[in-house]
């Protein structure tokens, strides 16, 4: 969800909303950009946001402001002209402030957990994704409702197993946790070899199977810009082919991945479901797979868009 | 004054969008701009007296008024793609379901419905210009064989199955040819467009005249006015009451609300997408309509079209009269090969576009499990939406049948359904702004803007596409000329086609809740945030 604080706060609502017992945030938790709302000498503020030159009188008109950013997938922060200055001369300032703004929001986010799921019979399971800072990690795990299952083997219910990895392979944008294949597949195969029952074991891997359908996404020129040809976008595949070995290799029940937003959808590896959810949370919503389980099997999925 | 300034984190997977030229040509790849021109010839016969260039423009501006609302929609929700979504979210996933299926079916059968323009506008006049040419007679059977039963459904199966086997294969390969298509047209336009403004109208006349195997220019009005033209000099009244035909000649220009969310800033993009590929076909469609009328005559042109739709089989003259007159003026046979390749080869591509259309549809009622995911399949060596080509192809030659052999399809009037599709998805733009207010507070602002602060411009530009679009159902009902007659079967059998997507989804939703204990009406409804 990428920082967006409204998919989170569905997300938290998510268990009693769709009657389920477990809530599962695959990574990618956190924002890629920062707004500044620049204070003047006037009291009052400047942004610009989403192609619109904010000019802000009130504190209302402020607080609204950074919760529209915040709702997107952004960081709003408040700062003056001269700080502007010091962060633009300045890369690793800025990247303390990014740093800082992640944390804070991430710890924001734990409070809102654990005020809304406390004494609710729903687990929570959250891991970083790829795209996400290891700075993080700590706060995740310092929760008392949410698990962070990255790198080992939970049990979800007396049925079924889940082992988890937020990490993906290399991308074009040099995120924290990308790792070659061979890392990955080690990664892998160390949580692989503590599941009792592989048959009801559920893959966690953040980023999806290479060449499965659920990994394509624009191919870019060395700009970053998607290509176009004939007037269509040219889509390659970019999951990971250790993941894929993986699914092929263990046959488990269920994969859940996401990584590539415009990627949505599912297909059956052998006997394993995989499922890619999409993203769509600049809107502030919350795209997600409500999936039903019993015993032995996939008993029934759907799709959402919440 | 703001700095315009915002820190992106770098090692993120922010990828840079498309810009609004590549934009601008996905959305002119929807319109295939000479297949319709034929519309003209309907027009001028169904209405005496329409102005070609004023009947365009009127066109292009309602196309303008319904585009906008379309970019809106993508601009709303632009991961999401189409009023299926928006209808889903706004007013009941039911009633988006009912109206995509709707959308679905009548597209795939008016694609075999539409073959019939190969015949005519591109293997009939290729070969009666080839027999002008020649002065072969036996070329010019040729092209009148094109026109029977019989070789309609040859050719659109042939067409039908080509391109259903084309989109199978890897996405490279039919971009390719998707390409060559494209530049096949624009410099087909282009050289029409010298042609007719470097030729008289009395340079037009002789070169007809020299043409043993033509009746001449004189003979052709003639004939006409004594068989029943009706002729009027070009004036006002008639051309508003043709332009609600000029609508359909531009239509495909939507499909920008399906990749919004690869466009870099596309608060800008999008708008620019889908009014400047309107603004590009109707400046081609006036530089080679408008002089091509010119130099014609627009009296010979009424009177063609007359003995066309009159008597059909008294001239070696089709619909597309632009094309034809140009290889009249140009009797080369290789300009009148490629004029008619290119013809021909428009019509895939709007078959293709179509698809675009019919195969996301069909992924999106998999995805929220309404249809079994089978219909979702791609192919794993080819990426090809394989089972959705052939469901929409399938119907698509059911289609072929049905206008060929049948009249049938006087009860599938895809124009009139399309307008209660619209109707249905302009409502919903009406009401999004005040049902789905976060999501529409977020949207870019060409989206969001207020009139006066205070009306949101989406509901205004909604409710004057409905408005239009029950004028034009209405049109339709009461004036055949527009789409064809519209009897009271054809209106038991569009209720039919919607009541039944209304059944499919709560029977879906029935048998997903007893067998799966999932409730498919969660599919797109809004999670209350915490």
């Amino acid at each position: 969800m990428h920082g967006s604080e409204k998919c989170f706060r569905k997300f938290v609502n998510a268990g009693n909303f769709y009657k389920a017992d477990v809530i599962i945030l695959g990574g990618d938790i956190t924002g890629k950009m920062i707004v500044p709302i620049v204070e003047h000498s006037s009291n009052s503020f400047t942004a610009y946001f989403l192609g619109i030159n904010y000019n802000l009188k009130t504190q209302e008109e402020l607080h609204n402001l950074e919760k529209t950013i915040r709702d997107s997938g952004y960081y709003p922060y408040r700062t003056t002209p001269k700080e502007l200055e010091e962060l633009d001369a300045n890369k690793s300032k800025l990247d303390e402030l990014f740093s800082h703004l992640m944390v804070e929001s991430v710890k924001n986010w734990v409070t809102i957990c654990e005020e809304n799921l406390k004494g609710r019979n729903v687990k929570c399971f959250i891991s970083p994704g790829n795209d996400d800072s290891f700075a993080i990690d700590q706060i995740l795990r310092s929760s008392e409702i949410i698990i962070d299952p990255e790198g080992s083997v939970i049990n979800l219910d007396e049925h079924h197993e889940m082992i988890s990895t937020g990490y993906s392979n290399i991308t074009p944008f040099n995120c924290p946790r990308d790792i070659s294949e061979d890392e990955l597949n080690e990664k892998i195969e160390k949580m692989a070899s503590q599941v009792s029952d592989m048959n009801n074991c559920i893959f966690n891997f953040h980023c999806p199977p290479y060449d499965s359908g659920l990994d394509m996404a624009p191919k870019l020129d060395e700009t970053l810009k998607p290509i176009v040809k004939g007037g269509q976008i040219i889509y390659a595949p970019c999951g990971s082919t250790a993941i894929s070995n993986a699914v092929k290799k263990y046959q488990p029940l269920l994969g859940l991945h996401g990584h590539i937003h415009e990627s949505r959808g599912t297909i059956v590896v052998g006997r394993t479901r995989c499922i890619n959810s999409g993203s769509e949370y600049t809107e502030g919503v919350l795209r997600g797979a409500l999936i039903n389980l019993d015993e032995k099997s996939v008993k029934g999925y759907m799709l959402t868009s919440g | 004054m703001a700095e315009k300034r915002v820190y992106v984190r770098e090692a993120s997977g922010l990828v840079r969008g498309i810009g609004a030229l590549d934009a601008l040509f996905i959305c002119l790849a929807g319109i295939a701009p000479a297949a319709g021109r034929f519309l003209a010839n309907l027009a001028i016969v169904s209405w005496p007296g329409t102005t070609i260039w004023l009947w365009l423009t009127l066109g292009a501006i309602m196309c303008a008024v319904h585009g906008f609302l379309y970019a809106q929609i993508g601009g709303a929700l632009p991961r999401s793609g189409g009023d299926y979504i928006l209808t889903s979210r706004t007013l009941h996933p039911a009633l988006g379901f009912m109206a995509n299926w709707a959308l679905v079916i009548y597209m795939s059968l008016v694609i075999g419905g539409m073959v019939p323009l190969i015949n005519s506008q591109g293997l009939a006049n290729t070969f009666w210009a080839l027999g002008l040419v020649y002065n072969n007679p036996a070329l010019i059977d040729l092209g009148f064989q094109f026109l029977t039963p019989n070789w309609i459904f040859i050719v659109g199966t042939i067409s039908i199955v080509a391109t259903a086997l084309l989109l199978c294969l890897p996405q490279k390969v039919w971009l390719r040819v998707f390409e060559a298509i494209m530049l096949l047209s624009i410099g087909v336009v282009i050289v029409q467009m010298i042609i007719f403004l470097t030729t008289t109208h009395q340079q037009f006349v002789n070169a007809w005249n020299s043409f043993p195997l033509l009746p001449s220019y004189d003979t052709v009005i003639n004939t006409a006015v004594e068989s029943g033209l009706t002729y009027a000099p070009p004036a006002i009244t008639p051309t508003l009451q043709a332009a609600l035909l000029a609508f359909w000649l531009f239509f495909g220009y939507i499909f920008s609300a399906f990749f919004a969310g690869e466009v870099k800033e596309y608060a800008k993009s999008i708008p620019v997408a889908i009014l400047g590929s309107l603004a590009v076909v109707y400046i081609g469609d006036i530089v080679v309509m408008g002089p091509g009328t010119a130099v014609a005559g627009d009296k010979f042109i009424a009177a063609l079209g007359w003995l066309f739709f009159v008597t059909p089989g008294a001239l070696p003259v089709g619909l597309g009269q632009y094309d034809f007159f140009s290889t009249v003026l140009l009797p080369n046979p290789i300009w009148i090969v490629i004029v008619g390749v290119a013809m021909v080869t428009q019509m895939v591509t709007i078959f293709m576009a179509y698809l675009v259309i019919t195969s996301r549809s069909m992924f999106a009622w998999a995805f929220d499990r309404i249809l079994p995911e089978k219909v979702a399949y791609v192919s794993e060596k080819w990426r090809s939406p394989i089972v959705a080509v052939l469901i929409t192809f399938g119907i698509a030659e059911i289609g072929l049948v049905f206008s060929t052999y049948t009249v049938i399809p006087i009860y599938f009037n895809w124009l009139f359904a399309f307008c209660f599709v619209t109707v249905i998805a302009s409502f919903s733009a009406i009401l999004f702004p005040f049902v789905k207010k976060d999501i529409f507070e977020k949207a870019p602002a060409f989206v969001k803007y207020k009139i006066a602060g205070k009306v949101p411009l989406m509901s205004v530009v909604g409710a004057i596409v409905l408005g239009w679009f029950l004028f034009m159902a209405y049109s339709i009902y009461t004036v055949p000329a527009i789409a064809g007659p519209i009897t009271p079967e054809t209106i038991v059998v569009m209720l039919g086609i919607f009541a039944l997507g209304l059944i499919v989804y709560y029977i879906s939703r029935s048998y997903r809740l007893k067998k799966e204990a999932i409730d498919i009406y969660l599919a797109s409804k809004e999670i209350p945030p915490a």
